[in-house]
């Protein structure tokens, strides 16, 4: 098992907490050979379904997500003197090779490049931590990219 | 049984369908997804087990994680901008495509719409426990839901970066930008940024400190870039029938991992060791050829190999003696090729993989048996595949010959299901 912080959002930790809740119950009615409530319910996530006759993929994801919740560490928007830096949460906007862009820097589990959420472990994300707006973040090998930082906010609830 | 068979069949379609990333680039001859699919499971395998992960899990996310894309085609990041002319084609592959993250969720939404359905439809006639397994481990894929689904994520790009910088090397001015720009942003385990540290040395001979160096990766990376030859490696058997864009090695051995999931599966073996031995069963090809009955007939001496385009597919069958021989020197060669291909493998992989390999020549376990004769099985029914697309098989021989070296009784049902498929058994 990893033993390592995971960095979540609270809406992020806030979904694990709601899916170990749920297989728990899931888990529970299987052995006592009922159908659980979860499955009744009208807004039934069909990845539920998976789940329900593989009873060691059950278990396994049930341990994972005890662990991630025992080591989760919740990203909370800085202190508004800090919020014209680079942390976890900032939703960074940046120019790299004439293009825009725009990040938001999450930890490992959250993070899916595709939809604009990049990891704080990946290349960029470590090199971005700690900037400010008007910086110019050099990301280097083989190619060289410099990323100018044009603006950082914090959205998180 | 017949559903597991129009299955396998469907299957086998990706064997045929070149890699879209790569044909809008426009790479001659490109790999299949199939052969992606292949390097992709040993590359998690042999990475995953450094890391500690369940391998069994990786290579069995890898061989589901593409099924999709028999119905809902591969897809780039390029799709929504695509223009019609080649030469404003060649210039946007110079750069990586960037989309406000509205845009972002959108395509990714229909990606995985569409990719769920087309997954659907493929596993809706496998058998409920089958389809509830192989279901499990798309979603593990997709919503990173384990570990090993996680990693796997990544490895599964990790194939397509070495991929590409592999092609990359064989051009003038390649595309490399976009590429090391996405891997900058893309990766975040631990050991893939090392081995992306690997690929900077090998491609870009970049010079790593003491702390970036890792011998034992770099011999991964080497090996798989050696074992990347059997992409685009047409069989010799097909070449020899002079089929078209014959079936390559990769995509043979992804094929016969996937029979081996399906059909060991009833037989109850150690799935993980019969999936794991027919990822590697083949890979001493690299090196060694890949022999068939007509070169029993044809060998003239130890250590020549006709080339399969003069070769002519014979009528009758090879004597005893012919393929005694055959098989003396198909042992020497292969031994020395497997040997020579794993020599520098990490102590624990090299031991595992040669263990695999002699268990699945000798058949000194039942899965070693079971991969040996479901390696002949596949065959049989690609061959009888192309026989009805291109006639100039003798498909009777063949499965005359199934029918005296297979026993096991999974196999055995198997090919009457496949006899009865091509209708072999109807009468004219």
């Amino acid at each position: 098992m990893e033993e390592k912080k995971f960095y979540l959002t609270k809406e992020g930790l806030e979904k694990i907490k709601k899916e170990f809740k749920g297989l728990k119950e899931l888990k529970l009615a299987k052995t006592k050979g009922e159908s659980p409530r979860i499955l009744q319910s009208e807004d039934l996530n069909p990845e539920y379904l998976a789940f329900q006759e593989d009873v060691s993929f059950l278990e396994s994801r049930i341990t994972e997500l005890e662990n991630i919740i025992k080591n989760a560490e919740l990203i909370t928007s800085p202190s508004k003197s800090n919020q014209n830096m680079v942390d976890l949460g900032a939703t960074i906007l940046v120019e790299v090779d004439g293009q825009k862009d725009e990040f938001t820097l999450v930890g490992s589990l959250e993070a899916n490049p595709s939809i604009g959420k990049i990891s704080n472990e990946s290349p960029v994300g470590r090199a971005l931590l700690g900037h400010k707006v008007g910086d110019q973040v050099l990301v280097s090998s083989p190619i060289q990219t410099i990323y100018k930082i044009k603006k950082i906010k914090y959205n998180l609830s | 049984m017949k559903n597991l068979l129009n299955f396998l069949i469907e299957v086998g379609k990706l064997k045929k369908m070149p890699r879209r990333g790569w044909v809008i680039n426009q790479i001659k001859n490109p790999e299949s997804i199939a052969e992606h699919v292949f390097r992709a499971a040993i590359l998690g395998w042999l990475l995953a087990q450094k890391k500690n992960l369940k391998t069994d899990r990786i290579v069995k996310i890898a061989l589901v994680h593409d099924l999709c894309e028999i119905y809902a085609g591969d897809t780039t990041p390029y799709d929504s901008v695509l223009p019609k002319d080649k030469k404003k084609l060649r210039e946007l592959m110079k750069t990586w495509p960037r989309f406000s993250n509205y845009e972002r969720r959108i395509q990714a939404l229909h990606k995985y719409k569409k990719e769920e359905k087309g997954f659907n439809k493929l596993i809706a006639i496998l058998p409920l426990d089958l389809k509830k397994e192989i279901k499990n481990f798309w979603f593990d894929y997709e919503h990173g839901l384990t570990q090993e689904g996680r990693f796997f994520r990544q490895a599964d790009r990790m194939e397509n970066f070495l991929q590409a910088l592999e092609y990359w090397k064989k051009l003038k001015n390649p595309p490399m930008g976009p590429w090391w720009l996405w891997a900058r942003e893309f990766f975040d385990d631990p050991l893939l940024l090392k081995f992306i540290n690997a690929l900077d040395e090998k491609f870009h001979h970049k010079k790593l400190g003491r702390q970036e160096k890792d011998g034992q990766i770099r011999e991964i990376l080497n090996f798989l870039i050696e074992i990347g030859n059997l992409k685009r490696k047409g069989r010799r058997g097909w070449i020899i029938h002079k089929v078209n864009n014959a079936e390559t090695s990769a995509e043979h051995i992804f094929h016969l991992a996937i029979l081996t999931w399906i059909l060991g599966k009833k037989r109850k073996l150690n799935l993980e060791r019969a999936i794991k031995m027919a990822l590697i069963h083949d890979i001493c090809e690299v090196y060694s050829p890949d022999f068939t009955s007509y070169d029993a007939v044809s060998i003239k001496d130890k250590f020549t190999i006709r080339d399969a385009s003069k070769l002519k597919p014979i009528s009758g069958r090879p004597t005893t003696e012919q393929r005694k021989k055959m098989e003396k020197v198909k042992k020497i060669l292969e031994t020395r090729a497997m040997n020579k291909l794993i020599s520098n493998l990490p102590g624990n992989l090299k031991r595992q993989i040669k263990d695999l390999w002699l268990d699945f020549e000798n058949g000194s376990t039942k899965e070693g048996r079971f991969v040996k004769q479901a390696d002949k099985v596949i065959n049989l029914l690609q061959g009888l595949i192309y026989w009805k697309k291109y006639g100039r098989i003798e498909h009777r021989l063949w499965v005359r010959r199934a029918k005296e070296v297979i026993d096991d009784p999974v196999l055995i049902e198997f090919l009457k299901t496949v006899e009865n498929k091509f209708c072999l058994t109807c009468k004219k």
